[in-house]
């Protein structure tokens, strides 16, 4: 098969066993890989109504089905499970070499199922399976626990070449707002994969290939790679902007449109407070994932330690959110937040949700006002899951329910609104209100288009046109994932650029309505599984504060396009997906 | 004389060299551990090393060099398939790879990928090279 390589392993944790397991040729065809197989595994085998932290729940993690072709851009894997705490199915990008590492080792996707005794750590190479019991590593940072596998490993050339996924000291600790760690990047999306994983008692995951992906035409697929490569020098944002700044250059578009919100979305930016994308470009370095030409992660390099990832989410978060205007504070903490494997978006808003309720005279335990050097200390309890950190972990829907406050934190389904304020955005807030894994942007970064309209125009105040848009742009994201392109891809890109080395790399053709058509199955199957979950309509909603408060005289009139989305993705007024909808993307029987 | 000059500072670790290589020395085939370039990451400090010659046995030269990356051991930066460094070997056959330059004249796939100029074909003097 090219491209794919058409099995998975399935891990039970319980037994201690693995086993190979063939995938179909239309199960690849129907859902690319990614996110639409890891999905589609999941929802298969998991009942819509388990408890996330229950043995019975299993964790999916696929590589794009691009991935592991010499594609650009595409090295996204997606990790696939329940989360604990939007109780819907949340899907976490994993950026970095895993992705095609896993292709490398004869696999399309992982299954992980069962609980485990005592700790372990799962070795994968070329499809051979090991469990080894990991208590020397418990407990550990996830720097550290990389460090120590790979000075385990007795050939250190081959410990060059493994990648490793390891949950920190808040997984273990059943910290709510913990996720997985891969490589040097945090895994962002899944809220709780860490907790998830921690009650399975897996650390960490192995990985190290040296199987060959074939292709159905490898001459052309250079050819397609070099005119790709092209088109990303020939657009200013993937040619200069993300090289130099990294995401981070969305701070000034997002202050020039007035959506920058600080301090909890109390308000929005006047000016940048010394976090600017030039202070970035001036402490950081370029670093990119697996066969990218953008390069747009930004680093920080001191002498003993990498501080990987001072982006956009990082820096606008904690850096407006929660008001602080030291880069250097703010690169320790997001080196803190790698280091126990906490979610940047949900640890700055419940952090921020922590802050305002000090503001009101709520919150006593520590002095917390917006700006506050005590973030840190507060950072390094809820990483050990102590003293006040305890509570603020739980993440911020909890929290603020615990002190009689729900409308203070700032999420949709238990899941922080990143930092775009969907008052001046009200696409990203309708995809938010309605996204399935909680707000999240990356699922549907209508941001690109709506900030600074490079393949369409979209008018910004316009109720009867957002729904539609906002449905494409799902979709396209959804069938994205499934391939395993980063979403930045699309700064320089139209998806139908990616066609011809879909072609080269899988011996088929597909047209756009056809991949569309996979984001839409995608899509509905997420919405299926929730709806099984226990969601409903009501759900698909914005903080009160957002559709309530106008900022510069807009609210986000979400429920004006709520029904229009609804009509349009073919749901009944309840948001349940009709018959005919289910049968038009061959969903029946699931 | 055609030459490929390495600028490691450049290099984000992207790892489109090793791709392309394997892409265009193995028909409709990708693996990094095939390609005839590798990139060591040092600390997020990437290196890209280029397969020289096979040596028949390891040298025991164990040095280490002073970079502006931190201390570098010399086994990284060194070309050479040896037997006690398997890197440039092929996983399956183990027969030691060795760069040819894309042909002659050369014409580098890596070269060509590489979008951060790291990888940049020069022109040098045979005077030059020693």
């Amino acid at each position: 098969m090219d491209g794919w390589r058409g099995q998975l392993v399935r891990i039970n944790l319980t037994k201690g066993s693995s086993k190979i397991e063939p995938i179909s040729e239309k199960i690849l065809k129907d859902y690319l890989g990614g996110r639409g197989l890891a999905v589609r595994i999941y929802t298969q085998e998991v009942d819509g109504d388990i408890d996330p932290l229950d043995k019975k729940n299993k964790v999916v993690i696929a590589a794009g089905g691009l991935c592991g072709t010499a594609t650009p851009c595409a090295s996204i894997a997606s990790i696939v499970t329940k989360s604990p705490v939007t109780n819907t199915i949340v899907c976490g990008r994993m950026q970095g070499y895993f992705g095609t590492e896993l292709k490398f080792c004869g696999l399309d996707a992982i299954v992980i199922e069962g609980k485990a005794e005592y700790p372990v750590v799962i070795f994968i190479t070329d499809s051979s399976v090991s469990i080894r019991p990991a208590l020397q590593y418990w407990g550990r940072t996830t720097k550290e626990t990389q460090r120590l596998i790979k000075a385990e490993l007795k050939d250190r050339w081959a410990a060059r070449e493994s990648f490793i996924a390891c949950i920190g000291p808040a997984g273990e600790k059943g910290v709510s707002l913990a996720t997985l760690v891969n490589e040097d990047y945090l895994v962002t999306g899944g809220v709780g994969i860490g907790w998830v994983l921690g009650a399975k008692n897996l650390k960490a995951i192995v990985i190290k290939g040296t199987q060959d992906v074939t292709v159905s035409n490898g001459q052309k697929c250079l050819q397609a790679i070099f005119s790709l490569k092209n088109r990303f020098n020939a657009s200013p944002f993937t040619r200069e902007k993300l090289p130099k700044y990294g995401n981070a250059f969305l701070l000034d578009a997002c202050l020039k449109r007035g959506v920058l919100p600080i301090n909890n979305f109390k308000g929005i930016a006047k000016e940048l407070n010394g976090i600017d994308e030039n202070n970035i470009e001036r402490i950081t370095h370029r670093r990119a994932c697996f066969s990218c030409p953008i390069g747009c992660v930004r680093t920080v390099r001191e002498k003993d330690r990498e501080i990987v990832g001072l982006d956009y989410e990082t820096v606008a978060s904690f850096g407006y959110l929660c008001g602080i205007n030291d880069l250097d504070d703010i690169s320790e903490i997001r080196f803190l937040c790698t280091e126990f494997g906490l979610d940047i978006l949900n640890t700055a808003s419940s952090i921020a949700c922590a802050m305002e309720l000090y503001e009101e005279g709520a919150l006593k335990d520590m002095e917390l006002p917006f700006g506050g050097k005590n973030i840190i200390s507060l950072l390094k309890q809820i990483g050990k899951n102590k003293g006040l950190g305890k509570e603020v972990g739980k993440g911020g829907s909890i929290f603020a329910n615990s002190l009689n406050r729900p409308h203070i934190f700032m999420g949709v389904k238990g899941n922080a609104i990143p930092p775009f304020d969907p008052r001046g955005l009200w696409g990203l807030g309708l995809h938010m209100a309605t996204s399935n894994f909680g707000a999240y942007h990356l699922n549907g970064l209508t941001v690109i288009e709506e900030l600074f309209n490079i393949h369409e125009k979209v008018e910004p105040f316009l109720v009867e046109e957002k729904p539609e848009f906002v449905k494409k742009i799902q979709d396209m994201t959804a069938s994205l994932d499934a391939l395993g392109i980063c979403i930045n891809a699309l700064f320089a890109l139209k998806v139908n650029n990616i066609l011809p080395i879909f072609d080269f790399v899988f011996g088929y053709k597909i047209d756009i309505e056809e991949l569309l058509l996979v984001g839409e199955r995608i899509w509905n199957l997420e919405r299926f599984f929730n709806l099984k979950a226990g969601l409903c309509q009501s759900d698909d909603t914005l903080p009160k504060r957002l559709i309530e408060e106008p900022l510069n005289g807009y609210t986000c009139p979400l429920e004006e396009m709520l029904p229009i989305y609804y009509k349009e993705r073919g749901w009944d007024k309840e948001g349940k997906p009709k018959k005919e909808t289910l049968e038009r993307l061959g969903l029946c029987k699931g | 004389m055609q030459r490929i000059k390495i600028d490691p500072k450049k290099c984000t670790g992207c790892r489109q060299c090793e791709m392309a290589c394997s892409l265009n020395h193995k028909m409709d085939t990708v693996n990094p551990r095939r390609a005839r370039i590798r990139i060591y990451n040092k600390n997020g400090h990437f290196l890209p090393v280029i397969a020289g010659p096979f040596a028949d046995a390891a040298c025991n030269t164990k040095a280490m060099i002073e970079t502006e990356f931190g201390l570098v051991d010399m086994c990284i930066i060194c070309r050479a398939s040896c037997p006690h460094k398997t890197f440039f070997f092929e996983p399956d056959t183990g027969i030691p790879l060795k760069c040819d330059f894309c042909g002659t004249p050369p014409n580098p796939t890596c070269v060509k990928v590489c979008n951060t100029g790291a990888l940049e074909l020069i022109e040098v003097s045979e005077d030059e090279l020693f």
